[in-house]
């Protein structure tokens, strides 16, 4: 029963991810500004570590390839993001009301929501990401073993992240019915990742692993691929991205049953 | 007739105000975000033994990301918004059926923003940074770095009422306005202060109206640049604003005979 749910409610995300895809492509010209948009968006990070690691020393014993392989992941995580929700977008459409036929489909309201949003041209970037996440990797000494680590918790972070992020997403339309400021804390998020979490001190490097956990899919991974991670911590980041991913996603449910439509 | 542009600027002014925590939380994430540049360079000038980077002084080079916050405070405008949503209901047919020219109406429309921006958040950021990061302020870099400001605000404004126009043409615009916010972010000085970059890219930067978006006003009032430099970049933005006001009024007087009322 719980199986057929499941698989029921990822035929649903897998449906409307198509009809986002194919909305998206029905504004030709929107979609291929959006991809060059996108790919501007990956030129910046390269030049800005490029023109840093041309103009002094690097940063914190961080070698300029691994540097890459932190900020082309961190893109790559906040592309992932993106292409699951457009924040402002959310709020504001809970604020008109848009979203009360998500919230009463007859099916997970969480999943239900997350079928309703995303920027879904911002795959360029994520493909963007990828390849400069392939230039750097011949230029570090990694195993396939560490990239196995690396994608595994990657994926474990990324998930922990949308969680979270959701979660205050709807904390937002909660406390303030607007979420336009949201992007410029996704902005704030994306900036933080794009560095070793150490750079932010104790106190920066906590918020980055037990409040919004940008950490668990930059940092730790990078650190993964480059043999700094040994087995046990591994598997302890790996359960608090379980840990965050699952507070995030009851925290969310929590303030649904709360949802007071704007609409009207 | 000026005075029905004064009542649409008060009448947008209390809209504005009317979710002042929102606004109030941009403004502070816009200042949180440089405050992570400070850690990133910090551990960058740490590593380099002192030396400057680039020729930059420490503080200086983290008060020319604040003073970029400022900047993109003074650049935020409605006028892209606003005129999509005309376009795409039919409203903008009642809008230019009024006595009033609908460009004017616009920016009235849209100057709220920056104001409550300038007030509550550009002002204490410049005073507090003045204080704490021992910026050497005379009353002419402060002019200068003003009227700097002012060409920002005229070019920010005048390129979103030119993408605002292109929607006739194109429809959507969210996408070339984040485009052009891309291309800001990055040859503006967005990234880094241009100074930073190879010698072959500075000829085109500078030549760019894109760096009074950032870097032109950081610049002058951190002390990064000349007076005569900034001189000579002040003369290259006013012959953007000149360009760009004569190309929005011909865009703008061939494009408007082609909106239809019913809308988009």
């Amino acid at each position: 029963m719980m199986a057929d749910d499941i698989r029921h409610n990822i035929r649903v995300y897998v449906a409307a991810q198509k009809t986002h895809l194919k909305e998206a492509i029905s504004y030709r010209a929107q979609f291929l500004i959006y991809i060059g948009y996108f790919l501007i968006l990956s030129a910046s990070n390269l030049i800005g570590v490029t023109i840093i690691y041309g103009n002094s020393n690097g940063i914190l014993g961080w070698s300029y390839y691994q540097m890459l392989i932190l900020t082309a992941t961190a893109a790559l995580l906040f592309n992932l993001v993106l292409f699951t929700m457009d924040p402002g977008w959310f709020v504001n459409s809970m604020a008109r009301g848009d979203m009360d036929i998500a919230l009463s489909r007859p099916i997970n309201s969480v999943v239900s929501l997350l079928s309703e949003t995303g920027s879904k041209e911002i795959l360029s970037a994520a493909l963007g990401s990828l390849l400069v996440i392939g230039y750097a990797l011949p230029h570090i000494s990694s195993t396939p073993l560490q990239l196995f680590g690396f994608a595994v918790m990657f994926l474990f972070g990324l998930t922990a992240i949308i969680s979270v992020w959701l979660f205050m997403v709807v904390l937002s339309y909660h406390l303030f019915k607007k979420g336009g400021f949201m992007y410029t804390l996704q902005g704030i998020f994306a900036i933080s990742g794009q560095y070793p979490k150490a750079l932010f001190g104790f106190g920066g490097g906590l918020l980055l692993t037990f409040v919004f956990p940008v950490a668990l899919a930059t940092t730790y991974p990078a650190e993964t691929l480059f043999g700094a991670i040994g087995v046990y911590e591994y598997a302890a980041i790996l359960l608090l991205c379980v840990a965050m991913a699952v507070l995030g996603y009851l925290g969310t449910k929590e303030l649904l049953r709360h949802y007071c439509s704007g609409g009207g | 007739m000026a005075n029905s542009y004064v009542a649409l600027f008060k009448t947008a002014f209390k809209d504005t105000l009317a979710y002042k925590s929102s606004l109030l939380l941009t403004a502070v994430f816009l200042i949180v975000a440089p405050l992570l540049l400070v850690y990133v360079w910090k551990a960058v000038y740490a590593n380099n033994s002192g030396v400057a980077v680039g020729g930059i002084p420490f503080n200086q080079m983290y008060a020319y990301f604040f003073f970029n916050s400022v900047c993109y405070l003074v650049a935020a405008t409605w006028v892209v918004w606003i005129m999509r949503d005309d376009l795409k209901s039919g409203v903008i047919a009642v809008d230019l059926a009024r006595p009033q020219r609908y460009p004017l109406s616009l920016f009235a429309a849209s100057l709220p923003q920056p104001v409550f921006n300038i007030i509550f958040a550009a002002i204490p950021i410049t005073v507090l940074l003045i204080v704490l990061a021992g910026i050497h302020v005379t009353m002419l870099s402060l002019l200068m770095f003003t009227a700097a400001l002012a060409v920002t605000w005229a070019i920010s404004n005048l390129f979103a009422f030119i993408i605002g126009i292109l929607g006739i043409y194109i429809t959507e615009v969210e996408g070339l306005y984040n485009a052009f916010g891309g291309l800001v972010y990055m040859l503006g000085g967005g990234i880094l202060p241009l100074t930073l970059f190879p010698a072959f890219a500075k000829p085109i930067l500078f030549a760019l109206p894109f760096q009074f978006m950032a870097f032109v006003p950081s610049a002058i009032i951190t002390g990064m640049i000349s007076v005569q430099t900034y001189l000579n970049l002040m003369a290259v933005g006013v012959v953007w604003v000149v360009v760009l006001l004569t190309a929005a009024w011909l865009f703008w007087s061939r494009a408007k005979s082609k909106i239809n009322a019913v809308g988009i």
